[in-house]
């Protein structure tokens, strides 16, 4: 379904669609230079205004990345492996219980919901900067500093996906549990296989928020290991080397590298996103 | 209805069970917020009211009262600064929020490249919140920025430069510039709105779409009847992320004060002005909250 398709001109859609092309180009800038700088020659590198097309595209960066990593005491792999575990089993933690917290929430009636569903608003606002030493010091008495944990474990509480898929539960038709619940279906079975289905879109948007903060975590602030260490620590080591503008290609090219995990889980999630959608309707 | 948590199961209402279910449900959420939210904020306060001294066994306290507040209270600086930011933030809300609905509303539905005009929309997000943001600073502007101008970064520099070539006087390129900047600024503040949105405006059943059109309605009568009151909640959830998220950015003016005195040491004095900043934002997430909850509208009831 191409929506407005009934009073509006051929000439405004294309109008709006060239508007809305190049906004999308302007905001699209930076990534294109990601791109682009990952294969630029050094000597390009440094010029002012800095070119959007690369002159003569070489992969010097890369290779050179590789050998600055190999002589790294810690391999890249283990970054790699890192970054990939603390990412997983953050986005899918907090996936699991945003969404299991959420369904009562959004569902539910029970003596104090109102209230913890202010908290919720509550804390979604809430900046690391206040509670930057009193966190270090809970995160340091359970014995979580130095160890992956201390990333993973408060990313399971991250509010916003909690409010999120309150917010989208909420939208739910209760007759449909209702129906779920005439059937004999648990309250579990109702989260499981009626209430999760249907808003799929909504925790699909969850991982893409969830991974892609948790990945950008360098867990400087309570790992000092550098064998328990995420890859943006790798690569800010990298970027900041005492040599910066012989390494300014190295580094161009290990950003390019950092984002493709977080763009993938979001092509990915978006593309299976509109597909589901069409059998939510309900007949009243 | 039994709210008691008496035996498991046997011999109670359905309605007792499933509150208990609900219970259980929330349970490791709870759990977690309490450690690493509720405790870390109210020793937080708690740390407002004390000037802090850091020792080898840790935090020492030593009790001041409101002394830090009162001195808030007489901070100039600090009061026109949260001022400012509190009246900047409506117009850009506002924008925000209708600049993500048009664009949800544009991207929506099913057809070839989808996803690819979702991610150019998305993608900024994904840079502008993790180190590569400080990498493409120093290789593209050839300076070491403070990362916390990240979003004025690729804004005038290469369209002044183009735009004073085609010959623009110089108050017209002023004008540009700004306009650009300010368009810049938006859209990549505009990303997760923009998924939000999308997620719901396409959660919308086409089968009310095609009840309307058999009813005759018009283009401009299906927005107003479906497709605003069906988002309306969504909408609400967009207008206090982005309350927040203008809040809570690290370019925000206040905020840089906080980090400015959280680096210089006064560790009890920046969460003082936390403290208040963060009542002010709640006031007013309250407030506006409160007034749009009114209008939105739920299918459920």
């Amino acid at each position: 379904m191409l929506k407005k398709k009934l009073n509006r001109s051929i000439g405004g859609t294309i109008a709006l669609f060239v508007l809305l092309a190049l906004v999308g180009l302007y905001t699209s800038l930076p990534l294109f230079y990601t791109v682009s700088n990952a294969f630029k020659p050094l000597d390009q590198l440094y010029k002012f205004p800095p070119p959007l097309f690369v002159a003569n595209p070489t992969t010097d960066n890369f290779i050179e990345l590789i050998q600055l990593c190999s002589e790294y005491r810690i391999p890249l792999s283990r970054y790699i492996v890192n970054s990939v575990f603390v990412s997983v089993v953050s986005t899918l933690g907090n996936l699991a219980l945003a969404s299991m917290a959420a369904y009562p929430l959004a569902k539910h009636t029970f003596p104090g919901k109102k209230l913890i569903q202010k908290m919720v608003v509550m804390s979604l606002l809430f900046t690391s900067v206040v509670t930057y030493i009193p966190q270090y010091v809970v995160i340091a008495k359970m014995g979580l500093l130095n160890t992956q944990w201390s990333v993973i474990l408060p990313m399971f509480m991250m509010p916003l996906g909690l409010y999120l898929m309150q917010n989208f539960i909420m939208l739910l038709n209760d007759s449909m549990l209702e129906a779920a619940r005439i059937d004999g279906a648990g309250e579990f079975r109702i989260y499981a296989s009626v209430v999760m289905p249907n808003c799929k879109p909504a925790w699909l948007t969850l991982i893409i928020f969830a991974f892609q903060q948790v990945w950008n975590n360098n867990g400087n602030l309570y790992i000092y290991k550098e064998a328990q260490k995420m890859l943006p620590a790798l690569l800010s080591s990298v970027a900041a080397g005492s040599s910066s503008v012989a390494r300014a290609g190295v580094s161009a090219a290990a950003s390019l590298l950092i984002l493709i995990p977080p763009a993938l889980i979001f092509l990915l999630s978006q593309s299976s996103v509109v597909e589901t959608m069409s059998t939510s309707g309900m007949k009243d | 209805m039994s709210r008691k948590k008496s035996g498991v199961g046997r011999g109670m209402t359905f309605a007792a069970r499933r509150a208990i279910a609900g219970r259980l449900f929330l349970l490791p959420w709870i759990i977690g917020f309490v450690y690493f939210f509720l405790i870390p904020f109210i020793q937080g306060i708690v740390y407002t009211l004390n000037k802090l001294s850091f020792t080898a066994n840790g935090v020492a306290l030593d009790f001041v009262g409101f002394a830090n507040y009162k001195k808030l209270i007489s901070d100039l600086d600090f009061l026109k600064v949260l001022a400012n930011a509190l009246i900047e933030m409506f117009p850009r809300v506002i924008i925000i929020v209708f600049f993500s609905l048009f664009v949800a509303l544009i991207l929506r539905g099913e057809y070839r490249g989808r996803t690819l005009a979702r991610a150019v929309f998305f993608l900024p997000v994904i840079i502008s919140s993790g180190v590569v943001i400080t990498v493409l600073q120093e290789n593209v502007m050839g300076t070491n920025l403070s990362g916390k101008e990240s979003a004025y970064l690729f804004q005038a520099a290469s369209f002044e430069t183009l735009l004073s070539g085609i010959g623009l006087s110089d108050q017209m390129l002023a004008a540009f510039t700004d306009i650009i900047n300010r368009l810049f600024d938006l859209s990549w503040k505009s990303g997760v709105q923009i998924l939000l949105l999308l997620a719901a405006v396409n959660n919308i059943p086409r089968s009310h779409y095609e009840a309307a059109v058999i009813e005759g309605a018009t283009e401009w009568e299906k927005f107003w009847k479906i497709t605003f009151p069906t988002v309306s909640p969504t909408l609400l959830v967009t207008v206090i992320y982005t309350v927040i998220d203008s809040f809570t950015d690290y370019s925000n003016s206040v905020m840089r004060m906080i980090e400015e005195k959280l680096g210089l040491g006064y560790y009890e004095y920046s969460s003082t002005m936390a403290f208040v900043y963060f009542l002010c934002v709640l006031v007013i997430i309250g407030v506006v909250g409160g007034l749009i909850s009114r209008k939105v509208f739920y299918q459920s009831e």
